[in-house]
């Protein structure tokens, strides 16, 4: 079991260490865990890219209509001060 | 001055925006989208990973935020989530703060909130967000060690003096650290 005294600067370590992981990864290494998943990221619309390049919010995501700008939406959350 | 973004482009999520500015490949839309997730746990429900993703390349786009010429798109973009999430947390600190003081001008309401700093709520999800990748490893005692030490701000070769890892051990629990990660994150919920 992990201290949990200052979870939160330890959870910063750890959060650190594996994305440098994610950054290290290869491309194919990526794409071979996407199909894994059944995905087909070289397909447009594949589903690897939903939420990224497609809404997933709501069940919204289509294709070929223009798309509602959610980040915009929702930029109130992320405000600076 | 180029042509003005056509109406799709404009209002395309800023992602796709991006990978259509070539900022980003497809792959790297993957790798983001694995970060974002990871970094999304403890913000607040109704804003989740895809919402932390767009925010970080809207920043970008809109000059924000400039990308430094040594550092890469994606590592850089990763940097922009984290700190839009710590962005998050110093504002509920300070409304907690303000509370604290509030309550002190008025002592008959004084006393609910203990004096604690680091913000108690932070904490308590920090825990919960570790527990989630501890569970991440649950089947792989040895990936728990390398997960542990990393938790402790332990070196690679910190980490292999404690666990009485090879150099090789601790390359191959890395891979699967890697793939779990993959794995978990690139999944769409069911």
């Amino acid at each position: 079991m992990m201290k949990i005294e200052r979870a939160d600067m330890g959870l910063e370590r750890l959060l650190r260490a594996l994305e440098q992981e994610v950054l290290d990864a290869s491309d194919a290494e990526i794409i071979e865990v996407a199909h894994e998943l059944g995905m087909k990221p070289e397909l447009k619309g594949s589903s690897a890219f939903f939420g990224v390049t497609m809404l997933s919010h709501y069940g919204m995501a289509t294709q070929g209509e223009p798309m509602p700008n959610m980040s915009v939406v929702k930029r109130d959350v992320f405000k600076t001060e | 001055m180029g042509e003005p973004a056509k109406f799709e482009e404009r209002s395309a999520l800023p992602a796709a925006r991006a990978l259509a500015l070539n900022l980003v490949s497809k792959v790297d839309l993957m790798r983001l989208k694995v970060l974002a997730r990871m970094h999304a746990r403890g913000l607040p429900s109704e804003f989740g990973w895809s919402d932390l993703l767009q925010e970080a390349f809207a920043r970008v786009l809109d000059g924000s935020r400039t990308i430094p010429k040594d550092v890469p798109t994606v590592a850089f973009l990763a940097e922009v989530m984290r700190s839009i999430k710590s962005e998050y947390w110093k504002r509920t600190q300070r409304h907690t703060l303000t509370l604290r003081s509030l309550q002190a001008a008025n002592p008959n309401k004084a006393a609910i909130l203990a004096d604690s700093a680091p913000n108690p709520e932070r904490m308590l999800i920090a825990v919960e967000e570790v527990l989630a990748i501890e569970k991440l490893f649950a089947g792989d005692a040895p990936a728990r060690q390398v997960i542990a030490g990393l938790y402790d701000g332990l070196s690679p070769n910190e980490i292999c003096t404690r666990f009485a890892l090879s150099t090789t051990d601790y390359e191959s629990i890395r891979k699967r650290i890697r793939r779990a990660l993959l794995k978990a994150h690139l999944r769409n919920p069911q």
